[in-house]
């Protein structure tokens, strides 16, 4: 299975945000995760993302354990925060994804193909060898977003990634998504609420009481 | 090895991203070779008015002094700038990426420890010349070959305090300001502007257990041939000794300081 989340725990402080959340996700799936602002999306993808460890509880991707297997399951995320950094400043939106790939292990072989397809798929070739920096809001998200699929990762995990993006932005969101669940991996993104947005969900989940339930 | 090749790319990615930042703010690597400059000419004018007999000539104490200072240049590059930059990355967001990838937030950090290193040998070399060619400093030219070997030992030997503070860190957020206090008075302990021998006794029995003393010592015995403080063996059991012993410890730390963010949360927390 592209995730696996089981009884995921997480406290900050006093108050328990994650009770036992769990998820399974299929080959071939993209899904919401919805719920209140606090109600612990981030917490959930950044846990998925394996960024936080569970407290209780275990993830999985392709029956890799984030704790365990750490390197070879990190082999298999394509991870995208909420807000617009992550992005060195200094550099240029090349620059930006030729470090990612090199940081992804990507083969040498394969790594200019795929910052090639990468900047392609997401628009990218006017604004490449600009810094990152002097890029509008939606620009740079672009890259960002050109980051998160640029290994083709088996999971792709997306925290509120319609942000600053404009109609034709989200047409390239929604393409790479069909991709990845195209050869067989799977998408979990997350916002508030899914109204509106073209982003595609074939499941919908939502998050109440630290746990996670069908929408 | 093509695994391996993949890491060793991103080690040179990282290297690289650095010195382009560097060099994409035109003025900075000017202006820290002027301020280099005035350093240097600064200890050439304060070596006239040393007359004691550690130093028979003000020229043999503007060699000593220069080898402090350019041993302060590895030693910030070790102790302060990988540290600030690990700051920069987590107010930016960027340390977020290494988290996420299979190349991992441990190698990254310790391949961000290489550029400051190898900007900050450069800069060292800079003002050797430039001491040399301005103020004709005299160079021992027959064991000079020697201080690329003994400079990158004692680098290596540095390492560790840097990797420790990079772990305090991620820990605490806030180990910085700690790092000047700790340069400074490891500039004091291991006599970088004087010989330790000036110093008072329970002050030179902690300049013999550090590494520092004796990376000054040696790249002055290379560079300028001076004599050890102690034996030549022994300088150098000290300068590979302190990184066997501590580069391991200094990276269980890192992994532990690793760990327990991820645990707690705080990771990525600036």
């Amino acid at each position: 299975m592209p995730l696996v989340l089981k009884g995921i725990h997480r406290r900050w402080g006093r108050r328990e945000v994650l009770h036992g959340a769990s998820l399974t996700l299929s080959p071939g799936t993209a899904a919401w995760l919805g719920g209140p602002n606090g109600a612990g999306k981030t917490t959930l993808l950044r846990t998925a993302a394996g960024l936080l460890s569970p407290q209780r509880g275990h993830s999985t991707v392709l029956g890799l354990d984030s704790e365990r297997d750490r390197r070879a399951y990190q082999r298999h995320i394509g991870f995208l925060s909420a807000g617009d950094r992550g992005l060195t400043a200094r550099l240029t939106a090349h620059q930006n994804l030729e470090l990612w790939s090199a940081l992804a292990l990507v083969p040498r072989e394969r790594r200019r193909g795929l910052v090639e397809q990468a900047t392609v798929h997401f628009a990218l070739h006017e604004v490449a060898e600009q810094r990152v920096d002097r890029l509008s809001m939606g620009q740079r998200q672009r890259v960002r977003l050109a980051m998160a699929f640029l290994h083709e990762p088996a999971l792709v995990l997306l925290d509120e990634p319609h942000t600053s993006l404009d109609d034709f932005g989200l047409g390239l969101l929604e393409d790479a998504i069909a991709q990845v669940t195209g050869r067989g991996g799977a998408v979990l993104w997350c916002s508030p609420s899914r109204a509106g947005l073209p982003i595609p969900a074939d499941e919908s989940y939502e998050l109440a009481d630290g746990r996670v339930r069908r929408a | 090895m093509s695994a391996l090749q993949a890491e060793f790319d991103a080690v040179t990615a990282i290297v690289r991203r650095d010195w382009l930042v560097l060099t994409s703010y035109r003025l900075r690597f000017v202006s820290q070779l002027i301020s280099l400059c005035f350093s240097v000419t600064l200890f050439h004018f304060i070596a006239k008015l040393v007359r004691v007999t550690s130093f028979n000539t003000p020229g043999a104490y503007f060699a000593f002094a220069l080898i402090g200072l350019v041993t302060l240049q590895v030693l910030n590059s070790t102790l302060h700038s990988p540290p600030s930059i690990l700051r920069g990355e987590l107010g930016a967001g960027t340390f977020e990426r290494f988290v996420v990838s299979p190349f991992g937030a441990l190698r990254a950090m310790v391949a961000m420890t290489i550029f400051p290193l190898l900007y900050a040998l450069m800069m060292a070399l800079a003002m050797l010349v430039f001491a040399a060619i301005a103020f004709g400093l005299h160079v021992h030219w027959s064991t000079l070959a020697l201080l690329a070997p003994v400079a990158f030992l004692g680098a290596l030997s540095f390492l560790p305090f840097g990797l420790l503070i990079m772990a305090l860190v991620l820990v605490f957020k806030q180990a910085l300001t700690g790092v000047t206090f700790v340069v400074a008075g490891i500039s004091l302990i291991s006599g970088l502007y004087f010989p330790v021998s000036v110093l008072p006794g329970w002050m030179r029995e902690l300049s013999r257990v550090q590494p520092f003393t004796p990376a000054a010592d040696l790249m002055r015995h290379v560079m300028a041939g001076t004599h050890l403080h102690e034996s030549l063996s022994l300088e150098l059991a000290k300068l590979v000794g302190f990184p066997l012993v501590l580069l391991p410890l200094s990276v269980i730390a890192l992994q532990l300081a690793l760990r327990a963010g991820r645990r707690r949360g705080t990771l990525l927390e600036s």
